[in-house]
């Protein structure tokens, strides 16, 4: 009977990890991660330093060491993160009408199990081929991680604006349903309207720069999110002002 | 004095009443103190497991969550709520246009080498 409720104890935890509170776990995750990544990284540049200074069997050894530790750091950081993007394109996804958004979740999903299966890996490492073998490994993977992640950091944005264009359009939806709602009120629900069309256009310019394909002359995906981000920031300064008009109509009209 | 020693004078044999015998179905067994032990181990362990239980369950951390959300909204969106439930929905979009935090950016060294 005790056993039994030891099992219920350990098993059924009364707090479903879902939405908003995996995410925080995941955020939280990330920084821990991030922090032991950071550590393991000064640890091997310390260790690079005396050995490249005295060049000796013991000082190789020890880096070894230190660059197996700051790989599986490394990969347990990188699971994190992907953890925290594919849960995060989640909340929004319904917006996305195409596919895009569960091809970059499949993707990350792949690396993903990809890194798990390295983590395993690392611990037979022994010699400086073998490293040198990794890294060639682990850099073709990387490159689509770092594409993957870009992209889904812009299509979470794309789809969370989206979301917020679909409410401000069923509130000016009622706001045009009510008595009061007059030719001038008219008049300016057509200029928010073309404001929000604004926003819409942007983010439709930020999707243009997702990039699905494996384009062998774009070899830099480590910041295209910066190309997207300008599009992405007026937009949502944009949704604000249109946001700061309805209030106004509210306010006259209403 | 031998007035009252006479008048209290008891048989001292008398005063040592005998035990009374308690039938052997109701006699307290003598318990194995290894038993109390473990009984006692598993008490402490099915308590502990109870605290953990209630620690991690996310009561104070969903009250904190809603205080936060209070006092988000009541920063970000300075004009009063009033009854209007078009002013209720705009002030929640707002919140939501202005509470979303985007994916951060991290990076790696990618070629750890020697």
């Amino acid at each position: 009977m005790i056993y039994l409720i030891i099992l219920f104890f350990l098993f059924f935890k009364p707090n479903p990890l879902l939405g908003q509170n995996l995410i925080s776990q995941y955020q939280t995750d990330l920084s821990y991660q991030q922090d032991l990544y950071n550590q393991s990284y000064d640890t091997y540049s310390q260790k690079k330093i005396i050995h490249q200074q005295y060049n000796s069997i013991a000082t190789e050894s020890e880096l070894i060491n230190a660059i197996k530790d700051t790989i599986q750091f490394r990969n347990s950081l990188l699971i994190a993160y992907l953890n925290l993007i594919t849960t995060k394109l989640d909340i929004y996804k319904h917006q996305d009408s195409s596919s895009v958004t569960s091809t970059i979740q499949n993707i990350l999903n792949q690396q993903n199990q990809w890194l798990q299966t390295q983590s395993a890996k690392i611990s037979l490492i022994s010699n400086k081929s073998q490293i040198d073998q990794y890294n060639q490994q682990f850099s073709q993977n990387y490159q689509q991680i770092q594409q993957y992640t870009n992209n889904a950091i812009i299509q979470s944005q794309i789809n969370y604006q989206n979301s917020i264009i679909v409410q401000i359009k069923n509130l000016m939806l009622k706001i045009k349903a009510s008595p009061n709602f007059d030719s001038q009120a008219q008049n300016w629900i057509l200029e928010i309207e073309s404001q929000l069309n604004l926003s819409s256009d942007l983010t439709y310019q930020a999707s243009l720069l997702i990039k699905t394909d494996t384009l062998e002359s774009y070899r830099d995906y480590s910041s295209f999110y910066l190309e997207a981000k300008p599009h992405l920031d007026s937009s949502k300064q944009n949704l604000l002002k249109v946001v700061e008009n309805i209030q106004g109509v509210i306010k006259k009209f209403i | 004095m031998d007035k009252y020693n006479q008048n209290i004078d008891i048989p001292h044999e008398n005063t040592t009443k005998p035990t009374p015998k308690i039938p052997t179905s109701l006699s307290i067994k003598k318990t194995n103190p290894k038993i109390v032990a473990l009984i006692g181990l598993l008490g402490l362990g099915l308590l502990s497991l109870i605290v953990t239980f209630i620690a991690q369950s996310d009561f104070p951390n969903r009250t904190s969550l809603q205080s936060n959300k209070l006092n988000q909204s009541s920063i970000e969106t300075p004009t009063p709520v009033g009854d209007n439930p078009w002013q209720i929905e705009l002030n929640s979009i707002l919140t939501n246009l202005t509470s979303e935090s985007p994916i951060p950016i991290i990076s790696i060294e990618e070629n750890l080498t020697f």
